[in-house]
């Protein structure tokens, strides 16, 4: 065997494994969302101008296989859902009928949008790649699998031991950082999620997850026409 | 009797911190008619004054039954709105049963997918009738869904606003790719030939939305006039000339929709809608009718009569096939959201809606609607249309 071959087959092989190494590493992440297949999360934001509370609203979300659906408990939305799966994007009305599709930009408007809400794991909706390593962490590079996922790129910053996730920038499509997200950490799951806008200071948007338990909900709820249903 | 009996024990048990009320809708709805020189009649002026109604919903449910139940202030009525269960047989298969609104549309204003629901409100926020149905709903695994559908309706037939009808309906839902959906329906209406329609909706980019859909069959039970029928300008009826005389002739009446929704990058959100109905009059039925209602409009009684018979077939909707529409909404702040709306004829005569929205805290949410016909004199909806303004308030109080 030649040495280019012995090469191109060491160069192949060890590709391979960093990109089941950088995977891997990537469920260790989710790990830190939920320990369940099927999850049921209770969840509120808080909205914060210059620290001080400016709105609070609740929220239930079911994952499901990559699939989520936001019950809107609180605020100006209250009694709305959102559906977020690999078929589309889907808001439910309360006092409509029938779902509607959304765009990318209605799933995004607020500080902590739908998408946020909805993504419990970085592993269903990005491909990981090692960005560089630094002192305590290791800095990934994610790239969205497809459009479901709510940003086209996440440089995520994991803790280098532990791989639990502790701060990430989320870029648009335009390579304009779009959010700061910072994590941080209870019994080994996280606790708070803090969003902060690069261009406005002042404002912060903090999603703190109240009560994680097992939970699933018939294939239905997932479906646009299913999604309205009675849980 | 036993319907405000029903109402009792729910506020009882309501009371008792069962939580079975979800929220009550009280909404209070003034129309003020202008009945132009074209209808101003002593043949029809009596059913056209102006009119404050009250109507209060009250939903919720109790354990997995859904209600909810309606009262009409002006007829003094009490009716179950919808009351109707969900279940699944396995994690693919479901039914719905009972009384409830299935809505396959695809649009805002317009909708040729309105096989299943055909009921037509004037405004937003007022409520629709459900219907005594049986759905299925098979979920394949890989996001495709076939739903079946077949009613009962116990509402009286109503042959000009199209329903009242017992129907069945099959919907096949195919997701093209993540951003596009098709659905392929087939409608069969007793006493009508099958109908077939498709919808599809599809994102562009990250703020734009694109959406259509069409719907045709085999003659229409929709009622028309005998003189439009007959090209007869001329015709005075000594028994009402409105029928269903397009049934059986063996026409196509397609009805077709084209939407586009975008959303700006700081919520301003925009629907166009243009639609065609072949269903409604063309320009020729249209003068037809117009001559019609200048013939019977200085006849005496009991001629006059004929004026009336004219007048039944005006409704919100429109008489014409070509309509258009557009609203523009954004929330002011957390609590506001305002938007704008018009529905256009095709003599640019419209119906306009401002509706705010305020949400004064998790409980209380509270609308207002205005709605004000505009358009040059002797235009379908400034003139034929005979309800010049329409204000609707209501409030919503939720208990969860």
């Amino acid at each position: 065997m030649s040495n280019y071959l012995k090469f191109l087959l060491l160069f192949l092989f060890s590709s391979t494994i960093l990109a089941n190494s950088e995977k891997l590493l990537l469920e260790a992440v989710d790990k830190y969302r939920s320990p369940y297949l099927s999850t049921k999360m209770d969840i509120s934001i808080t909205a914060y101008k210059d620290n001080s509370a400016t709105g609070n609203d609740k929220y239930e979300v079911y994952h499901h296989n990559g699939e989520s659906l936001v019950l809107i408990i609180s605020g100006a939305s209250k009694g709305n859902r959102v559906l977020l799966s690999n078929k589309g994007m889907y808001v439910a009305v309360k006092k409509s009928s029938r779902a509607i599709r959304i765009t990318p930009i209605q799933r995004l408007l607020g500080q902590a949008s739908y998408g946020d809400l909805a993504s419990l794991k970085f592993s269903d909706d990005y491909n990981a790649k090692i960005l560089r390593e630094e002192q305590d962490t290791i800095v990934l590079e994610l790239n969205s699998k497809s459009k479901k996922s709510t940003y086209t790129k996440i440089h995520l910053w994991i803790d280098k031991d532990k791989h639990y996730p502790i701060k990430a920038d989320a870029y648009l499509a335009s390579g304009k950082i779009y959010k700061i997200i910072h994590y941080s950490l209870k019994d080994n799951l996280i606790n708070n999620i803090t969003y902060t806008d690069p261009k406005i200071n002042n404002k912060k948007t903090v999603m703190s997850i109240l009560k994680i338990e097992k939970k699933k909900l018939s294939k239905r709820f997932f479906t646009s026409s299913g999604m309205k249903g009675k849980i | 009797m036993k319907k405000y009996a029903l109402i009792i024990c729910l506020f009882i048990v309501e009371a008792a911190s069962a939580k079975i009320i979800d929220e009550i809708n009280i909404l209070a709805n003034h129309t003020k008619t202008n009945l132009s020189d074209i209808w101003t009649h002593e043949a029809i002026d009596s059913s056209l004054q102006n009119n404050l109604v009250y109507d209060i919903n009250l939903n919720g449910n109790i354990s997995q039954l859904i209600y909810d139940l309606n009262y009409k202030d002006k007829e003094n009525k009490l009716s179950i709105n919808s009351m109707y269960v969900d279940f699944d047989l396995n994690d693919n298969l479901s039914f719905r049963v009972g009384k409830f609104i299935e809505n396959w549309q695809i649009g805002y204003a317009f909708n040729p997918l309105t096989v299943t629901d055909p009921y037509y409100k004037t405004n937003s926020l007022l409520p629709l009738p459900g219907i005594n149905a049986v759905l299925m709903n098979y979920n394949f695994e890989n996001g495709n869904s076939i739903n079946f559908y077949t009613n009962n309706d116990d509402n009286k037939l109503n042959s000009v606003l199209g329903y009242g009808y017992n129907s069945s309906a099959i919907r096949f839902n195919y997701i093209l790719n993540q951003n596009s959906d098709l659905s392929i329906i087939t409608h069969k209406k007793e006493g009508s030939e099958l109908g077939i329609g498709a919808g599809v909706r599809s994102i562009i980019g990250d703020n734009l939305k694109v959406y259509g859909s069409f719907f045709t069959r085999k003659g229409t039970t929709l009622a028309t006039h005998l003189g439009i029928v007959n090209n007869n300008p001329n015709l005075i009826a000594t028994t009402n000339p409105i029928g269903q005389y397009r049934n059986n002739d063996g026409k196509n009446y397609p009805r077709l929709m084209l939407g586009l929704q975008y959303t700006t990058n700081n919520n301003l959100d925009i629907i166009i809608e243009a639609n065609y109905d072949k269903r409604g009059m063309n320009d020729n039925e249209w003068d037809t009718y117009k001559s019609l209602i200048n013939n019977h409009k200085n006849l005496p009684l009991p001629a006059s009569k004929n004026l009336a018979w004219d007048f039944s077939l005006v409704s919100p909707r429109g008489l014409r096939q070509n309509y258009y529409f557009i609203r523009l909404s954004t929330p002011i702040t957390e609590k506001y959201n305002v938007s704008f709306s018009q529905r256009i004829a095709k003599d640019l005569s419209a119906i306009n809606n401002i509706e705010l929205n305020y949400n004064v805290n998790d409980n209380i949410l509270f609308n207002i609607l205005f709605s004000k016909t505009t358009g040059k004199a002797q235009s379908e909806y400034q003139s034929y249309f005979p309800y010049d303004q329409e204000l609707s308030v209501n409030l919503v109080y939720s208990f969860n």
